[in-house]
């Protein structure tokens, strides 16, 4: 931890007792400095403390050029540290980059107006889409001009390269072109689609769509996978958008070729191998690594999205390269679950009853005599998470060729678990506990039921609980 | 023992009695359900929706744990309630919050549980201090002052006796009296809190929070299609539970505040204000009960799918406290009975519901948990 990070520790649920005007208030203050520029560092770590109660008072966020100049390509932002792009999808770290070229090449005056414009206007005002239109039309042609200026030779595209720190910002901008040029109609799409993500791909959703990648060909005729990039990332299930296709082909709809089913199924299988890497850098550490329950949860997620991204590449008969690419990052998910959820799950689990103080309990276990101390609290809050991670992973673990070795852990570590939590009950028989002793007797006991109900269910577990509650009363 | 249960459409009991308090089960099937009775042998718990019903199932609180496959959690809440001297939202508040501390509903809810506990009494404590401000700002007659951080130091402390006793005196009152008395109304006002508090109460932030929880309900509405008519409806109808409540609640809160606002008048008639703070602080206490869990149960799915707000949507309904015809003031009556109304037409029965008799379904378990540590 940080100085600043250590100093915001405990901010968290102050933050929830600060009246909400004044959290308010302050959340507008924070956010005003934060485009003031300069080291952001510590107000983006107090802001991301916020965040929580943020979702709950939901402050009207400040109406911005460069919040409008986004709108357009919102829904195919998403988080990495990766360097390798990925088809139809914009890594939210090109933004500032992409954001400080489109300031340098646009006129200050002009900005500064319409800054001010927007300030105090909300997002709805139809008044707002109209300046926004203004906006993706600007930054459309002084981008498109800066990339066609950097193509004349590899040294000018060198240096917008080395400006813009990495080729995958490069590569970032120009889909935020492609789609800043063609920003009106998806606006217009996505304003007349449902809020997202879209769950039900309904006849709806699918006509339109199909209208506005017509309206899109009309700009060029690349510019329906654009379009049907963006409409992809408006999808809950984005493998949907093949039956679209179909549906949209059959209508004899004169956007739809055959290419655009190639580009849906790249950007499928790019898109499941790309949140692969992301959780595979997470997991190698970092700013942020998931805890056991939400690794199960993103890998089951991710387990569907394959599965979807599969069914998708087998209907549209895009031949066996991208079939083996999901092969291969279905493996790396199955190494995935087996390294970080079932290796090393009876360390977390049953190590952590035993080698903390509640191992003193146990007959023969270790540092016996030592009655004082409740378990600890990081440890245990792990070995909760990962017991809760074993029983999410059974549920797909077959999917992913691991069926028999997630119930086999579950039943081995059951058995474990109650065992020791046993033992520790017969321990506490018959002995003369002070008032801290049995509090920390209750609370070791309570852990180990709570584990044992997490893995076994409520019935054995509370078993333990009525015979541990009945030798901490004798 | 036997295992008698009725069910019940009338769903506009007369008093908060019969209406009954929230038990924050962790078992999927009992998420939404009442417990009511004078005494523990007469207790009945109400489970609304319950085999894909309609109707509210009454059943004997004893036969809970038999009729039901519980959470360890939810077995050990059961054994601490049989134990409450009554069945009010404070004593069912007690003993949840004394189970989720023992780490049943996992560690987050242990954490919340300990700090709400703690919280509960540094709150008597803001208030105390609190009132005493007001106290001498409003009634020292020699202009004297007291700040809040000298009332943390022995010096400040000896400065404060020194002004209270006079300001007892002008009440023909000796210093302790005065204390005292200053003590049993904090005690009492900090349940719900107070508006200028430098610390918000729970409850009073519960109260905050309906108002713009039903301004989102409604907007949420908007963003629904036409062929959503049954969660357009149930938005439509959680917003306007939380207008109307947050309105009944402000109300009492306001009178709460106003006491305070006028130390002297209110000292002055001390019997009439204890008296009159209790009863409000008691109805207030009432009136919010089950709100906590609807606001977290919405807060828990911004930023989720929109199927999954729906189907919480479901479970806010299911979950949204009714106030009693006897406990409404006549003129807010006839609103009242047109969402009663509403409310029993839109009732949904718990989601997966085969699936929970046979078993506890782990993720609701878990999301309920959540809901134990989430903070409010």
């Amino acid at each position: 931890m940080t100085g600043a990070e250590e100093n915001l520790a405990d901010l968290e649920g102050k933050l929830f007792e600060i009246p909400e005007a004044k959290f308010v208030q302050l959340v507008g203050f924070l956010e005003k400095n934060l485009e003031r520029g300069g080291d952001t560092t510590p107000l983006r770590l107090l802001l991301a403390k916020m965040r929580p109660r943020m979702v709950q008072v939901r402050p009207p966020r400040r109406n911005t050029v460069k919040r409008q100049f986004c709108r357009p390509f919102e829904e195919l932002l998403y988080n990495t540290k990766s360097l390798v792009p990925v088809d139809g999808r914009i890594p939210r770290n090109a933004i500032d980059p992409i954001y400080k070229l489109f300031e340098e090449e646009s006129d200050k005056t002009d900005l500064g107006a319409m800054e001010l414009e927007l300030s105090g206007m909300s997002v709805d005002d139809p008044l707002c889409d109209a300046i926004g239109s203004k906006i993706w039309a600007e930054a459309a042609v002084n981008l498109r001009s800066v990339m066609v200026r950097s193509q004349r030779d590899s040294l000018s595209k060198r240096d917008l390269i080395d400006k813009l720190k990495g080729e995958h910002i490069y590569k970032a901008l120009g889909d935020v072109v492609d789609i800043l040029e063609i920003a009106d109609i998806v606006q217009s799409m996505r304003k007349q689609l449902p809020p997202r993500p879209i769950q039900t791909l309904s006849t709806g959703v699918i006509k339109i769509i199909g209208e506005h990648m017509d309206k899109a060909i009309r700009f060029a005729p690349k510019k329906a996978e654009t379009l049907l990039l963006v409409a992809m990332g408006c999808l809950e299930k984005p493998w949907e958008i093949m039956e679209a296709l179909e549906k949209l082909a059959l209508e004899q709809k004169k956007s739809i070729d055959p290419t655009l089913s190639a580009l849906a199924v790249r950007a499928l299988v790019t898109g499941a191998e790309q949140r692969l890497e992301t959780m595979r850098l997470d997991l190698e550490g970092g700013d942020y690594k998931p805890d056991s329950e939400t690794l199960a949860r993103q890998i089951a997620d991710l387990a569907k999205t394959m599965l979807g991204a599969k069914s998708a590449v087998q209907s549209s008969g895009q031949g066996k390269g991208l079939d083996r690419q999901l092969d291969r990052a279905r493996k790396s998910l199955r190494d995935m679950v087996t390294v970080n959820i079932l290796n090393g799950a009876d360390q977390s689990i049953v190590s952590n009853l035993l080698l903390s103080d509640a191992g003193a309990f146990v007959t023969g276990g270790a540092g016996i005599g030592s009655w004082d101390l409740p378990p600890d609290e990081q440890k245990l809050r792990e070995a909760e998470q990962r017991a809760v991670a074993l029983r999410l992973c059974a549920r797909y673990a077959e999917e992913l060729g691991l069926g028999g070795e997630a119930e086999e852990k579950l039943s081995v570590l059951q058995g474990q678990l109650t065992s020791l939590t046993t033992n520790m009950i017969e321990s506490m028989h018959g002995r003369f506990l002070s008032t801290k002793q049995r509090n920390s007797a209750e609370a070791n006991l309570y852990a180990s039921v709570r584990l044992v109900e997490l893995l076994a269910g409520p019935d054995v577990a509370n078993d333990l609980r009525l015979k541990g509650v009945e030798a901490l009363e004798a | 023992m036997t295992t008698s249960f009725a069910t019940s459409e009338k769903f506009w009991p007369l008093t908060f009695g019969e209406r009954g308090v929230l038990v924050p089960f962790t078992t999927p099937m009992l998420a939404a359900s009442r417990i009511r009775g004078p005494e523990i042998k007469k207790a009945e718990i109400l489970v609304p929706g319950l085999s894909g019903g309609k109707g509210t199932y009454i059943i004997p609180w004893k036969s809970v744990p038999e009729m039901f496959k519980l959470t360890v959690h939810d077995r050990a809440l059961h054994e601490s309630i049989c134990e409450a001297p009554d069945f009010s939202p404070r004593q069912i508040r007690i003993a949840a919050l004394g189970t989720a501390r023992l780490g049943l509903a996992g560690r987050d809810a242990c954490a919340a549980a300990r700090a709400h506990l703690q919280r509960d009494d540094s709150l008597q404590v803001t208030a105390r201090f609190f009132l005493t401000l007001r106290v001498v700002e409003r009634m020292a007659t020699d202009g004297a002052s007291l700040t809040l951080a000298e009332l943390t130091s022995v010096a400040g402390q000896q400065k404060a006796h020194k002004i209270l006793s006079s300001i007892a005196k002008t009440l023909g009152w000796d210093f302790d009296t005065l204390y005292d008395h200053l003590e049993v109304w904090s005690k009492t006002v900090a349940q719900i809190g107070l508006t200028e508090m430098p610390a918000e109460a729970p409850a009073r932030r519960l109260i905050n929070r309906l108002k713009p929880l039903g301004e989102h309900f409604a907007e949420w509405r908007k963003g629904e299609t036409e062929d959503q008519m049954d969660s357009s409806a149930d938005a439509q109808l959680a917003a306007d539970f939380c207008r109307e409540t947050w309105r009944l609640a402000t109300e009492y809160a306001t009178d709460i505040d106003l006491t305070v606002k006028q130390p002297a008048e209110s000292l002055r008639n001390w019997d009439g204000t204890i008296r009159s703070a209790e009863k409000v602080v008691h109805k207030l206490l009432w009136i919010l009960d089950g709100w906590e869990q609807v606001v977290k149960l919405w807060d828990q799915t911004a930023g989720r799918p929109r199927e999954e707000q729906r189907s919480a949507l479901r479970d806010v309904i299911r979950h949204l406290p009714i106030v009693p015809r006897d406990e409404l003031p006549a003129t807010s009556q006839d609103t009242w009975s047109g969402l009663v109304n509403s409310l029993r037409k839109q009732i949904k029965p718990v989601s997966g519901e085969g699936a929970a008799t046979i078993g506890i379904d782990f993720d609701h378990m878990l999301r309920l948990e959540k809901l134990k540590g989430a903070p409010l």
